[in-house]
C-alpha cells in the first residue's frame, strides 16, 4: 500500500511537470505606423498613429520599451480608433533609446532628455589645505544636480574670496558630470572661501586653508653659551623667527631638527615641533668640551652656534677610599659647590691589567658619595674605573693589587 | 516462586540507568545551564556555526572568518540543532540544551552498548560511571566539544541494532541501525569513520564469533564446521558496513566533494596531544591523566578480559589506549603515519575511556557478586573493601566536579569579555564595512563573530582557512599569535603590515603585549571601550566592496546540506516506530553474560593474601617516597645560586612577586613595597611588554665556601625576552650571598636622579581633525580622503644575506629610501614596494613595517626599509626585472609627539648612542633608527628599540650596528612614478649625516611610544 502511494505521488509530480503550455491566439497583421515621442516633466509620452487607414487594426497590442542602464522598461496598451498613447516615467538626463512594437512591426527612436534646474551643489576642494609657497594650487570640484540627480550642463559661477579681501569671479561648465577648476591661492595665509552658484538656485561655501610654506629663514640663539656637565644645567637653544619665503611664520607643528657637533666626534640630533614660529630645546652636555649647534627646517639650515661645556665636578671629587671590600667615591661636588644629586649613576668599570672591560655596573650616588661593594670578580680583574659626567678616575681594585 | 534472576538484573540495570540520567541532569545540566562552557575551547566555535545557520539555514558560505569559508567543511547536525534551539532560548542556552540532550542520549547509548557484552546491571553501573567520568566532564566542560558527544551518542545507540541484524537477520533492525549511523555521520563523520573501526567492528566481530563454541565443534571437520554459522553473519556484517559507508557518503556528500575539490593545505599545527607526555607533563595531565582519572584503575581488569569472548572489544580498547598516548611512544606515529600530524589524539583517549565503561560496570558487578569481590574481601577484609569502594565513589564524584570546574581556577581562556561595546562600535558608522582583528580574546572571538556582521581575517576553525598567510604557518589563531612564538608573530606581522590587503582597519586588543608591534607598524590607539578593550585603528584602509566575491555551490548540494543532516536524526528517531508492536529483542541469547559467583568455599590461601598485602604495601611506600622526593626537590630547588637566579626571574616573569621577593637579600632597608615600586617604575619593553622565553646561566663565581653562611657568588645570567617586536637578550650579573635561609640575591633600593627639567613647562602641539564617517550610499565629496603631499627621495633595491633558522644564510631583497612629508599638515603614511618579473607580473608586494616612522610632522623625513621576507612566495634576484615604490598618506593628528634626542659617537663597527628624554613625560619604548649612507644615498637602515622606559631627563645608552648587512649589494634604482606624489632626484633638504670610518656616513632618527597616549 505504501509503495503504491509513493509511486502514485511520483507519477503526479512527473506528469504535472510535463503539462503543455497554453496556445496564444494569432496576432493580426499590422501595417506601417508613425511614432511621436516627447518628454514632459519626467514623463516619456509616445503616440502611435496608423500611417494608412487600417494599418493598425483595432485591439492590436502596442508595446513601448525604453532602454535604460538598469534594464528595459516597458508599457503596453491596445490600439483604439486607429492609434495608441503610451507614457512611462523616466528621470535620467541624456540620450534615451526606445522601441515601439505593434504586432509584427517595430520602430526605434531616440530622445534627448535635459537635466532640470540645479537644486543642490556638491562642492569640495582638494587638498583642503595648501601651502602658499611651494605648494600646488587647490582644485575645486563641483557637481550641481537637479531634483532627480541629473547634472545640468550649464555654466557654474565661481566666486573666490582670498584672505586679503580680494575676490575673483569666473565660470566653468561641467564636463563628464563634474566641474573642476584650479583656484588661485594668492600669497597670504588664511582661508580661501569659494562660493559656487548654478542656475541661481543654491550656493555652497567651500573653504581651503592657505598655510605658510616651509621654513626658509630663522635664527638660532643660545642665551647662555657656557654650561657645566653636571646634569643640572645645560644649554637652552631657541630657534626664532622661523618663516617661509614670503615672511609668514611657519605652520605650528613643523619639524625642526637640532643638530649638535661635540668633542671627539660626539654628535647630537633631536627633532621638535615648531610653535608660533619658534622652537626651543634644553639640552645638557654629555661631557666637557666645545660644541656647535645648528638647526634644519624646510630649506633652512641655520648658522652654527658655538657653545662650551665645562667640567661639572669640582677638582678632587674623585677621591677614592677603601673600607675592606667597599670602595667609596667622593664626596662628589659640582663646580657650583653642591653635592651631586642622589640617584645620579656613576659607571664603575672593572678592567683587566690590559685595560679590557670585564664588568660594568652603575652605582647610585647617595648623599654625594658612591659606594661600590666589590663583588666576586674574575681573577683577571685588576683595576676599576669610575666615570661621571664624562670625567673619571682609574684605581687598582685592591691596595695590594692582588 | 523465586523471581527470575535475569529479570531482576534487567530491572536493576534500568534503575541504574535512571539514576545515571538523573546524575547527568544534575551535574552536567547545572553546569551547562550556568554557561560554564563559555570558558571552554570549542563551545563558542560551535555556537558561531549555529548562529550562522540560525540566520542562513540554506547558505553554507560564511564570510565572517578567513575572508570567507565553506561550512560544508564540517558536519552540521550539532550546529543546526543549536540554530533551532536558539529560536526559543538564544544561542548560548541553545548550546546547553543540545549538549545536555547529547549527554542523555549518550548515557542511554552506553547502557545499550554495554548490554551487548555485560549483564544489564553492569551496564547500569557503566552508565553511572559515565555520569561521573572525568573524561566526559573534561570533554564537555573543558574542551566544550559537542559533535563528539552527539555523534558518539548516535553511534552507541546504532550498534545494538547492527548487532541484532547480524545475529538475527532482522531487516527492521538493519534499517534502524543504518539510519542511526546516518545520524552519527550528520553529527561528526570522523566518529563514523573511526567508530566503525573501534566500536562497530569489534562489536560485530563478537557477534560473528561469539556463538561458535570451538571446543564443541564436531571432530574431524575442524574449524570448517563453524563456517555455516560464521559466514552468514559475516555477510550481514559486510552489508551493514556497506550501507554505513553509503550513508557516510550521502549524508554529508557536499563535505566529501568540498574536501576533494579543495584539499586542506594547512601545515601541521602543533597540538599538545601529540607530545611526549613524560616531557610535556602539562599535556600529559590534560590529555591523559585527567581523562583516565576515573577509570584507569579498571584497565587491568579490562585487559584480563582479553582471554574471554570479549577480546575484540578489549583489543580495540588497547589500541585506543596506545593511540591516546600521543608522542610518548613511537607506536601512534607508526600506526597513523601522515595522519599523526593532523589528528588530535586526545579523541582516541576519549573513545578509550568510553569503551572501558562496560568493563567498569562488569568489575563493579564482579565486586558485588563475583570472584573479584571475593578476592578483594580476602585481601582488604570486608570493612576495608567497603571503605575502598566508598573512597572510590567519593574520589570519582569529587574528581568529576573538580574537572568540571577546572576552567574556573585554572584559566584556559581570558576573563569573560562583554562584547556589547565592540558590537555597538562595529555597527556604528558602518564600521562593519571594514574587517577587524581581535588580540587576546581566546575563543571568545567566536562569540563576538556570532554577534556581529563584521568580518575578520582571523578565525577559529583551522581546516577552513585558505589564506596562504595562515595556511603556511603553524599557528592556531592570529589573536593568540604570541603563544606560537616567533612563527606566530611573523604571521600576525603580515596582517598588521599590509592591512589594506584584507580591508583590516580595527584591532580590538585585550593584551598589551601587542601594543608595541601595533604602534610601530603604523597603527594608532583610538581609545579604550567601556569593557576595557583597547581599540586600534589603521588609517587609509579601503572599505570592503558592497558585494564580496563568493563561490557558489550547486543548488542540489545546498539543498542536501540543509535537509539531509537534520533529516537523519529525525528519521532515526522515527525509525524506532518500527519497533512499536514488534520490538527487536536485544542480545544476551548468544553469550552468557551472567557474572558467576565464586565457587562455594572459595578462599584465597593466607600465604598469598600476605604476599599481596606486602606487595601492595611496598607499592604504596615506593609511591609515597617518590612523591616525597619530588616535593623535597621542588622545595629545595633554590639552594644553589644559579637556581635562585633562575627561580627569581621565573617568578618575576609569571608575576609571582611575593615569591620573587623571598629570594632577595635586602640591603639598605629595602622593603617589599619599595622593591615592588622600583620594579613598577622600570617600565618599557622589557618589563611591560615582554615574556621570558629562556633563562640561561652563563657563569657562576664563588667567593668563600659555598655551603657556609656569608659566602658570596656572582651569577651572570642571559635572559632571552620574547616581545612583539622580536627577541632580545639581556645579560645581567647578580651578586648573591649565602644567608641562613640559603642563597639570596642582593638588592638595594633603586635610586634615580630626577633633574628639575621635568617640571619645566614645554609647549605641545595638538591637532583637531574631525573624524570622518563613511557614507552608506555613494561617496560624498566630503568623505574623500585628505591626502598630504609626500616626497620620495631616491630608493634602491638591495639584496643581502639573512641568517636562516637552519644556521645558514639566505638571500633576501629589500628597498631602502627616504620619505619626506612636504605638506603643511602631519601625515600618516604607508609605503609600499612592488617587485615585478620580466613579464610585468607582480611577484611580491609589501609595506614598510617597523623600520620607519609612519606618522610624520610637516617637513619631517623618515628613512625606511621594505623587506620582502613576509611575502607568499620566495623571490630571488633573478626573478626581479623591475621594482616600484608607492607612498601614500592621509592627514593625521595622532602620535606626533617628539621628545627624544640622541647623542652618538661612531666606532669602528658600532655607533654608541645615548638617548635622552627631553620632554616632560615618560617615554615607554624608544625607537632608534640609524641610516647608513654611501655617498649621498641612503644604503641601509639599522634600527633598535630601547628595552627600558625613559623618565623625563633620563638617558639610556644603546649601541647600534654601523655596518651593512652581510652580502649587501645594490640591484637597481627603484621607479617612483606614483600618482599625486612628489618624486625627488635628491632629497629636498639633505639629511645631516655624520662621518663614519671609511667614506661612509650615518644619520639618526628617534621617536617613541608612550603608554596610554591616545
Amino acid at each position: 500500500m505504501r509503495t503504491v502511494s509513493v509511486l502514485a505521488l511520483s507519477a503526479i509530480l512527473v506528469l504535472s511537470a510535463c503539462r503543455t503550455q497554453p496556445v496564444e491566439a494569432p496576432t493580426p497583421l499590422v501595417g506601417p505606423f508613425q511614432v511621436q515621442a516627447r518628454e514632459v516633466s519626467g514623463k516619456v509620452l509616445v503616440k502611435v498613429l496608423d500611417s494608412t487607414r487600417g494599418s493598425l487594426p483595432e485591439g492590436t497590442v502596442v508595446t513601448l520599451e525604453l532602454a535604460t542602464p538598469a534594464g528595459p522598461i516597458t508599457a503596453r496598451t491596445v490600439v483604439k480608433n486607429g492609434g495608441a498613447s503610451l507614457s512611462l516615467t523616466y528621470h535620467r538626463a541624456g540620450q534615451l533609446h526606445y522601441r515601439v512594437t505593434a504586432g509584427q512591426r517595430s520602430q526605434r527612436g531616440m530622445l534627448r532628455l535635459e537635466a532640470g534646474s540645479a537644486v543642490r551643489i556638491h562642492a569640495e576642494s582638494q587638498p583642503r589645505a595648501v601651502r602658499v609657497v611651494g605648494g600646488p594650487r587647490p582644485l575645486l570640484v563641483a557637481q550641481p544636480v537637479d531634483r532627480f540627480g541629473n547634472v545640468p550642463v550649464r555654466p557654474v559661477r565661481i566666486l573666490t574670496f582670498l584672505p586679503d579681501g580680494t575676490s575673483t569671479r569666473r565660470e566653468a561648465t561641467p564636463r563628464h558630470l563634474l566641474m573642476w577648476t584650479p583656484l588661485r591661492a594668492g600669497t597670504g595665509v588664511g582661508e580661501l572661501k569659494v562660493s559656487v552658484t548654478a542656475d541661481a538656485t543654491r550656493r555652497e561655501l567651500v573653504v581651503t586653508d592657505l598655510l605658510p610654506g616651509a621654513a626658509s629663514s630663522g635664527v638660532l640663539e643660545a642665551p647662555a653659551q657656557i654650561a657645566w656637565a653636571d646634569a643640572q644645567g645645560g644649554w637652552r637653544l631657541d630657534a626664532e623667527n622661523l618663516r617661509d619665503r614670503r615672511g609668514n611664520e611657519i605652520v605650528t607643528g613643523s619639524a625642526v631638527t637640532y643638530i649638535g657637533l661635540g668633542p671627539q666626534d660626539l654628535r647630537f640630533m633631536a627633532t621638535v615641533p615648531a610653535i608660533d614660529g619658534e622652537a626651543s630645546l634644553n639640552v645638557a652636555p654629555l661631557r666637557a668640551g666645545r660644541y656647535r649647534f645648528f638647526l634644519q627646517a624646510g630649506s633652512l639650515q641655520s648658522a652654527r652656534v658655538g657653545l662650551t661645556a665645562r667640567p661639572g665636578l669640582r677638582r678632587g671629587s674623585f677621591r677614592v677610599k677603601r673600607q675592606g671590600r667597599v670602595i667609596i667615591l667622593g664626596p662628589l661636588v659640582t663646580v657650583h659647590g653642591a653635592l651631586v644629586d642622589t640617584g645620579t649613576g656613576v659607571t664603575a668599570t672593572v678592567l683587566s691589567a690590559e685595560g679590557r672591560s670585564l664588568r660594568e655596573d652603575v652605582i647610585p650616588v647617595v648623599d654625594g658619595r658612591a659606594r661600590y661593594e666589590i663583588p666576586v670578580l674574575p681573577p683577571k680583574a685588576r683595576f676599576i674605573r669610575f666615570a661621571l659626567f664624562g670625567e673619571g678616575v682609574t684605581t687598582p681594585l685592591f691596595k695590594d693589587s692582588r | 516462586m523465586a523471581p527470575d534472576p535475569s529479570t531482576s538484573i534487567a530491572r536493576d540495570g534500568l534503575r541504574l540507568l535512571a539514576v545515571a540520567l538523573c546524575m547527568v541532569l544534575l551535574l552536567h545540566g547545572t553546569l551547562l545551564f550556568n554557561q560554564s562552557f563559555v570558558r571552554t575551547y570549542d563551545a563558542l566555535i560551535h555556537i558561531f556555526f549555529g548562529a550562522h545557520y540560525a540566520a542562513n539555514w540554506f547558505d553554507p558560505w560564511e564570510p565572517r572568518w578567513y575572508t570567507g569559508f565553506w561550512l560544508v567543511s564540517y558536519p552540521p547536525l550539532a550546529h543546526y540543532l543549536i540554530a533551532l534551539a536558539s529560536k526559543f532560548v538564544g544561542l548560548k542556552l541553545g548550546f546547553a540544551v543540545v549538549q545536555l540532550g547529547a549527554l542523555l542520549l549518550l548515557t542511554v547509548g552506553v547502557y545499550r552498548f554495554s548490554s551487548l557484552i555485560v549483564p544489564a546491571r553492569a551496564a547500569g553501573y557503566a552508565c553511572v560511571a559515565l555520569a561521573l567520568s572525568s573524561s566526559i566532564t573534561e570533554t564537555v566542560h573543558v574542551f566544550g566539544q559537542l559533535p563528539t558527544t552527539l555523534s558518539l551518542a548516535f553511534l552507541l545507540n546504532a550498534i545494538p541494532f547492527g548487532w541484532v541484524w547480524v545475529r538475527d537477520s532482522n531487516k527492521r533492525a538493519l534499517i534502524i541501525a543504518v539510519l542511526w549511523m546516518a545520524a552519527t555521520t550528520a553529527a561528526h563523520h570522523v566518529t563514523t569513520l573511526f567508530g566503525s573501526v573501534f566500536f562497530t567492528a569489534p562489536a560485530l566481530l563478537v557477534v560473528v564469533l561469539a556463538t561458535v563454541r570451538w571446543r564443541e565443534l564436531p571432530p574431524g571437520r575442524g574449524r570448517l564446521a563453524a563456517l555455516p554459522i560464521i559466514l552468514p553473519r559475516a555477510g550481514r556484517a559486510v552489508l551493514f558496513a556497506v550501507l554505513t559507508i553509503m550513508m557516510l557518503v550521502i549524508v554529508v556528500l557536499p563535505y566529501w566533494l568540498w574536501s576533494r575539490a579543495d584539499p586542506i593545505e594547512q601545515v601541521p599545527i602543533p597540538h599538545a596531544s601529540r607530545d611526549n607526555f613524560l616531557q610535556n607533563q602539562a599535556a600529559g595531565l590534560v590529555f591523559w591523566l585527567i581523562p583516565w582519572a576515573s577509570t584507569v584503575l579498571f584497565l587491568p581488569f579490562a585487559w584480563a578480559q582479553m582471554r574471554s569472548w570479549r577480546w575484540p572489544i578489549v583489543a580495540s580498547l588497547s589500541l585506543l589506549f596506545v593511540l591516546g598516548t600521543g608522542g610518548t611512544t613511537p607506536v601512534p606515529r607508526a600506526l597513523l603515519r601522515g595522519a599523526f600530524d593532523i589528528l588530535t589524539l586526545d579523541r582516541f583517549t576519549f573513545w578509550a575511556t568510553i569503551l572501558i565503561l562496560p568493563f567498569v560496570g562488569l568489575a563493579v558487578e564482579s565486586v558485588r557478586v563475583g570472584v573479584l569481590g571475593a578476592w578483594l574481601r580476602a585481601v582488604l577484609t570486608r570493612h576495608g573493601l567497603n571503605v575502598s569502594l566508598a573512597l572510590l565513589l567519593v574520589f570519582s564524584t569529587v574528581g568529576a566536579i573538580s574537572v568540571s570546574t577546572l576552567t574556573r581556577y585554572r584559566k584556559f581562556q581570558p576573563e569573560p569579555i562583554d562584547i556589547a561595546p565592540i558590537v555597538n562600535f562595529l555597527e556604528k558608522d558602518l564600521h562593519w564595512r571594514y574587517r577587524y582583528l581581535t588580540l587576546g580574546f581566546g575563543d571568545q572571538m567566536a562569540w563576538l563573530s556570532a554577534n556581529t556582521r563584521a568580518s575578520t581575517p582571523d578565525g577559529n576553525y583551522h581546516s577552513a582557512r585558505r589564506l596562504p598567510e595562515l595556511t603556511a604557518t603553524p599557528i592556531e589563531r592570529l589573536e593568540g599569535a604570541k603563544f606560537s612564538g616567533t612563527a606566530g608573530l611573523e604571521s600576525l606581522r603580515r596582517f598588521l603590515t599590509v592591512p589594506e590587503k584584507y580591508n583590516l582597519k580595527y584591532v580590538f586588543s585585550n593584551d598589551a603585549f601587542y601594543d608595541p608591534l601595533l604602534y610601530f607598524s603604523g597603527w594608532h590607539r583610538l581609545g579604550t571601550l567601556e569593557n576595557g578593550i583597547a581599540l586600534w585603528e589603521r588609517e587609509d584602509i579601503p572599505p570592503l566592496p558592497e558585494r564580496l566575491p563568493r563561490p557558489e555551490l550547486p543548488p542540489y548540494q545546498v539543498a542536501m546540506w540543509g535537509v539531509l543532516p537534520v533529516a537523519a536524526p529525525v528519521l532515526a528517531l522515527l525509525s524506532l516506530l518500527l519497533l512499536w508492536k514488534r520490538p527487536v529483542r536485544l542480545p544476551e541469547s548468544d553469550v552468557n553474560l551472567t557474572v558467576l559467583p565464586p565457587p562455594a568455599g572459595w578462599t584465597l590461601p593466607p600465604g598469598r593474601v600476605k604476599t599481596i598485602r606486602l606487595a601492595g604495601g611496598a607499592f604504596l611506600v615506593v609511591l609515597a617516597v617518590g612523591v616525597g622526593m619530588s616535593t623535597w626537590r621542588t622545595l629545595h630547588a633554590a639552594q644553589t645560586p644559579d637556581r635562585v637566579v633562575m627561580s627569581y626571574w621565573d617568578n618575576i616573569d609569571f608575576r609571582r612577586f611575593a615569591a620573587a621577593y623571598t629570594l632577595i637579600d635586602p640591603l639598605e632597608k629595602l622593603s617589599e613595597e619599595r622593591w615592588l615600586l622600583d620594579l613598577s617604575v622600570q617600565g618599557g619593553l622589557r618589563t611591560g611588554y615582554a615574556k621570558l622565553s629562556d633563562i640561561e646561566i652563563d657563569r657562576v663565581r664563588y667567593q668563600g665556601k659555598s655551603g657556609v653562611v656569608g659566602a658570596r657568588a656572582t651569577v651572570q645570567v642571559r635572559l632571552r625576552w620574547f616581545t612583539a617586536l622580536g627577541e632580545f637578550t639581556d645579560v645581567l650579573r647578580h651578586d648573591l650571598r649565602r644567608t641562613p635561609r640559603g642563597w639570596r640575591i642582593q638588592a638595594r633600593p633603586l635610586l634615580q636622579a630626577r633633574p628639575p627639567g621635568r617640571f619645566m613647562v614645554q609647549p605641545q602641539v595638538a591637532y583637531a581633525i574631525p573624524a570622518r564617517r563613511l557614507q552608506g550610499v555613494g561617496v560624498k565629496a566630503g568623505s574623500v580622503l585628505d591626502r598630504p603631499r609626500l616626497s620620495l627621495g631616491p630608493v634602491r633595491l638591495v639584496s643581502y644575506l639573512r641568517p636562516s633558522p637552519d644556521g645558514g644564510a639566505e638571500r633576501e631583497l629589500a628597498m631602502v629610501g627616504t620619505l619626506t612629508n612636504v605638506d603643511a599638515r602631519p601625515a600618516d603614511t604607508t609605503i609600499t614596494g612592488l617587485l615585478r618579473d620580466a613579464g610585468g607580473r607582480e611577484i611580491a608586494r609589501n609595506n614598510a613595517e617597523t623600520a620607519v616612522i609612519h606618522k610624520l610632522l610637516p617637513g619631517e623625513t623618515t628613512p625606511f626599509v621594505i623587506r620582502f621576507d613576509a611575502v607568499e612566495s620566495v623571490v630571488t634576484e633573478r626573478l626581479v626585472a623591475s621594482a616600484a615604490v608607492d607612498a601614500k598618506g592621509v592627514v593625521s593628528s595622532r602620535d606626533l609627539s617628539r621628545t627624544l634626542g640622541v647623542w652618538t659617537e661612531p666606532g669602528l663597527r658600532m655607533v654608541a648612542s645615548t638617548v635622552v628624554n627631553l620632554g616632560t613625560s615618560e617615554s615607554t619604548i624608544g625607537h632608534l633608527l640609524l641610516g647608513l649612507y654611501q655617498g649621498q644615498d641612503l644604503a641601509w637602515v639599522n634600527h633598535t628599540f630601547l628595552p627600558r622606559s625613559l623618565a623625563p631627563g633620563d638617558q639610556q645608552r644603546m649601541p647600534l650596528r654601523a655596518d651593512l648587512p652581510p652580502g649587501y649589494r645594490v640591484l637597481m634604482a627603484v621607479k617612483r612614478s606614483v600618482e599625486g606624489l612628489q618624486v625627488q632626484t635628491r632629497a629636498l633638504q639633505p639629511t645631516e649625516t655624520f662621518a663614519l670610518a671609511g667614506d661612509r656616513r650615518y644619520a639618526v632618527w628617534v621617536h617613541d611610544f608612550k603608554r596610554g597616549e591616545e
